[in-house]
């Protein structure tokens, strides 16, 4: 490689965290409240359920399928906790263990149909997802369901460490789990193969179905997990909620692909992605701008991430079938 | 009808060449097909055929100083600018039907006669259709789906479907068929033939491109041969012998087959027993270690499918597969399972089922041995780099940069990439299906060398491939397959380009 594709690769390296840096700047030159530790604060402890749900989703799009059902996955993990827990009396572990293991049957039952019925998963998570979204609707009575024990309230809200609460920083152990697979085992590197040719994969004696089913019961635990943090940290679950974590969990995983490693759906530039989305949209906020910024900022970036990597020759566009 | 036919052609060539990137691939071919007249027209690979057929559908555009005259009229300016729709249809071996769709979408997909609305006419278009599956002998309902079909009477409906295509109002009609009959059966190849004949006694002209000697006599009334190019003669099929047509086309005499050796005694590294699947219908051989093998044919009879029925990259039909003491049964042999008895597969489709065009070399190298590369679940970058060095160095791949993208390599140096990767696990039977596809002369021979020398080491090899000089000159042995079953073993005492070749042409 000559200097110039060195710099070139360096910069595209780190375009996405370089441009996260000068919005900060921009934010904090426009606004005097935004360059505060409780906005910080604020934005590292809000968007934890974003960055496991986007992790969650990394498992399915590294072996290139899609899981559209994250969304619903993630309202339904919230709505079955608060029911469990919070209606019926479950005490706090065992909610969560039975709302986790429910959750991996759900991505088992998305696997059964895309993997060995052969149905493109895009096409099997919409359905099954809408379904879930029903499903989920169904056991709340459509209502808010309140009532989660405080030790999980407390543990998801009270500050761990420098104030930000603890799923936080399970987030970044997550986070650092998800590098080490994708990046440094051998499972990781199976996966990328996988991505780019079945075919090839199976032929050099790959257990290509086993590993494309395994992804669809990570991305959907993950979910679960992602839902579990939202319904503790509001004390409460909505059954609406999950609807407005899917393009998120997208755009973040896809612009996230653009950066840290191009090319390749990888943890931390996932991680890059979900805080530089959520600074952009919080910065908008604090200059008095509400509402808009979100979905124009997620649904863009998502459109802007996969065309530049298009264009880029880094990635073909996502087969559907 | 026959009678009311005219003397004149119904397609002249005069002075045809082609030249690509200064290669003339054609050389001044000139050629006349009578009306009613079923023409054959013979060669081997690379003699010309493909691109003569090329040029007559428009596809390609002949050398300058060339005339074609199609009935009376001349198109030589037409040609290279698409399809020539001039009372004339191409039905090429794939035949190009929508297999989801009926036999009536495929005749008129492109023509469909509408009403109010642009609502399609069904009934008038069943109507318009059935003469000419009539002309085929096609019974069948037009709402049929072609893929419910049997092979044979897909291809008659690609036939009727060339018949619908020329304009009613010319007055003559040339069908040119592609090997046609690769994949029909036995009884679809009679029936093929009956259509033909009828379709010539009504004045339709037939260009009939095929492989097959024993067919091209059969039903062909001229036969022209091409060899490198050029048109080397032109038979009566009546006064012609195979041994005749093979001389032409191969441009030496053909030689006498010597008696079949007794195979040298020693233990079988590799047994397949009653292989069946895909074109194969029923296949036993061996291989010693130090041996390769190789298996010749025409398209269709089944040599191509081997490598990949024994690697179970294709699950066979049936068959038992014996390697250095174990069994196993090849209709439920996966790849892994393959692997694990130390079978390597190289497929002859690179791009696709070979390699990972867009990841790096090492990533590519190190695929099925994965696992070898890792200490306590963590991959060792630095021991893969090695390794890729060490592949690199010892198989000659050019550039030694382990860290380069697959696909900017030369296809000679990928292909060694994928000969390296498998050596890589040190396996006991390599199966290779054309394996210097798409490689340069120099890459070629560093191939087969690295071949030899596994061979030398104990490992078998299976080679399928169409480059019969190769099979002659690296083979211990070669089966020569027909309609699935092996009709001729060649012992290395008798291996020559040749006889490879009229082992695979003549019956």
């Amino acid at each position: 490689m000559n200097g110039r594709n060195v710099l070139g690769a360096t910069l595209e390296r780190y375009a996405v965290p370089v441009v996260w840096l000068l919005v900060i700047a921009f934010f904090a030159l426009r606004s005097d409240s935004f360059a505060s530790t409780s906005t910080i604060k604020l934005i590292l402890s809000t968007q934890t359920v974003i960055l496991i749900a986007t992790l969650g989703l990394l498992a399915t799009l590294a072996v290139e399928e899609f899981d559209l059902s994250i969304g619903s996955v993630v309202g339904f993990g919230g709505c079955l906790l608060a029911v469990l827990d919070g209606r019926d009396g479950w005490a706090p572990g065992p909610a969560i263990v039975m709302t986790l293991l429910v959750c991996a049957a759900f991505g088992a039952l998305n696997a059964v149909l895309s993997v060995f019925a052969g149905v493109p998963s895009i096409i099997v998570t919409l359905g099954t997802g809408t379904v879930l979204a029903g499903v989920t609707l169904g056991v709340t009575d459509s209502r808010v369901v309140t009532g989660i024990s405080v030790k999980t309230v407390r543990f998801m809200t009270d500050g761990l460490l420098f104030g930000i609460p603890a799923p936080f920083y399970g987030g970044l152990l997550l986070c650092l789990i998800a590098w080490f697979i994708l990046q440094h085992t051998p499972l990781g590197r199976r996966m990328i193969f996988i991505a780019e040719s079945r075919e090839v994969a199976r032929l050099a004696g790959l257990r290509v179905s086993a590993i494309r089913f395994g992804a669809f019961v990570v991305t959907s635990t993950l979910g679960g997990l992602a839902g579990i943090v939202l319904a503790g940290t509001n004390s409460a679950a909505n059954p609406q909620a999950g609807a407005y974590y899917l393009l998120p969990a997208f755009a973040a995983a896809f612009l996230g692909s653009t950066t840290i490693v191009p090319g390749r759906f990888n943890a931390w530039g996932a991680f890059v992605a979900v805080y530089f989305l959520t600074t952009g949209i919080t910065g908008l906020q604090y200059l008095g701008y509400a509402g808009w910024p979100e979905q124009v900022f997620y649904g863009g970036s998502l459109v802007a991430a996969v065309t530049l990597s298009h264009l880029a020759g880094r990635r073909r566009l996502p087969r559907v079938s | 009808m026959a009678e009311v036919v005219s003397d004149t052609a119904v397609l002249e060539l005069a002075g045809v060449s082609k030249t690509f990137d200064g290669v003339r691939v054609l050389h001044d071919v000139t050629l006349a097909v009578r009306p009613g007249e079923i023409l054959g027209l013979i060669g081997e690979n690379g003699s010309g055929k493909s691109t003569l057929i090329k040029i007559l559908s428009g596809y390609h555009a002949p050398d300058p100083d060339a005339r074609v005259v199609l009935g009376g009229r001349d198109v030589t300016a037409s040609l290279g600018a698409g399809p020539v729709r001039t009372g004339m249809a191409f039905i090429h071996q794939d035949l190009a039907l929508v297999h989801s769709m009926t036999v009536l979408e495929n005749l008129r997909i492109a023509r469909f006669t509408t009403g109010f609305g642009g609502r399609i006419r069904w009934a008038e278009e069943r109507r318009r259709i059935r003469p000419y599956l009539d002309q085929v002998g096609l019974g069948v309902h037009p709402d049929t789906r072609v893929g419910d079909l049997s092979v044979t009477e897909q291809a008659l409906v690609a036939i009727a479907r060339g018949l619908a295509d020329i304009s009613e109002g010319e007055n003559h009609r040339l069908l040119v068929l592609d090997e046609p009959t690769a994949y029909l059966p036995h009884d679809g190849v009679e029936r093929l033939f009956g259509v033909l004949r009828g379709l010539s006694e009504h004045g339709t002209s037939i260009v009939f491109v095929s492989h097959r000697l024993d067919e091209v006599r059969t039903l062909c009334d001229r036969v022209v041969v091409l060899r490198g190019g050029e048109l080397v003669g032109v038979v009566d099929a009546g006064d012609s012998t195979e041994a005749g047509l093979l001389e032409l086309m191969l441009g030496r005499p053909s030689e006498e087959l010597y008696p079949d050796q007794a195979t040298p005694a020693g233990e079988p590294l590799l047994s397949v027993q009653d292989l069946a699947g895909g074109a194969v219908q029923e296949l036993s051989f061996t291989a010693r270690p130090g041996e390769i093998v190789g298996f010749a044919g025409l398209p269709g009879s089944g040599y191509d499918d081997v490598p990949y029925l024994v690697a179970g990259a294709r699950p066979a039909r049936s068959g038992r597969l014996t390697l250095n003491g174990s069994s196993a049964d090849l209709a439920t042999l996966t790849p892994r399972a393959g692997i694990g008895l130390g079978i390597a597969l190289l497929p002859a489709d690179r791009a696709v089922s070979g390699c990972a065009p867009n990841l790096t070399v090492t990533e590519n190298l190190t695929l099925p041995t994965l696992a070898a590369f890792a200490r306590f679940l963590v991959l060792s970058r630095g021991k893969e780099r090695r390794a890729a060095l060490e592949q690199s160095a010892r198989f000659g791949i050019s550039p030694r940069e382990p860290g380069l993208v697959l696909r900017f390599l030369s296809g000679g140096n990928q292909q060694k990439v994928l000969l390296a990767k498998w050596m890589l696990g040190e396996p006991r039977v390599l199966a290779l299906h054309e394996p210097t596809q798409g490689v340069d002369v120099g890459a070629k021979r560093e191939i087969f060398a690295h071949l030899s020398a596994a061979a030398e080491a104990g490992a078998a090899a299976l080679i399928s491939t169409v480059e019969h000089e190769d099979l002659a000159r690296l083979c211990t042995r070669v089966h020569v397959l027909r309609a699935g079953r092996c009709v001729r073993v060649l012992e290395r005492a008798q291996l020559s380009p040749g006889r490879v070749a009229q082992a695979v042409y003549a019956s």
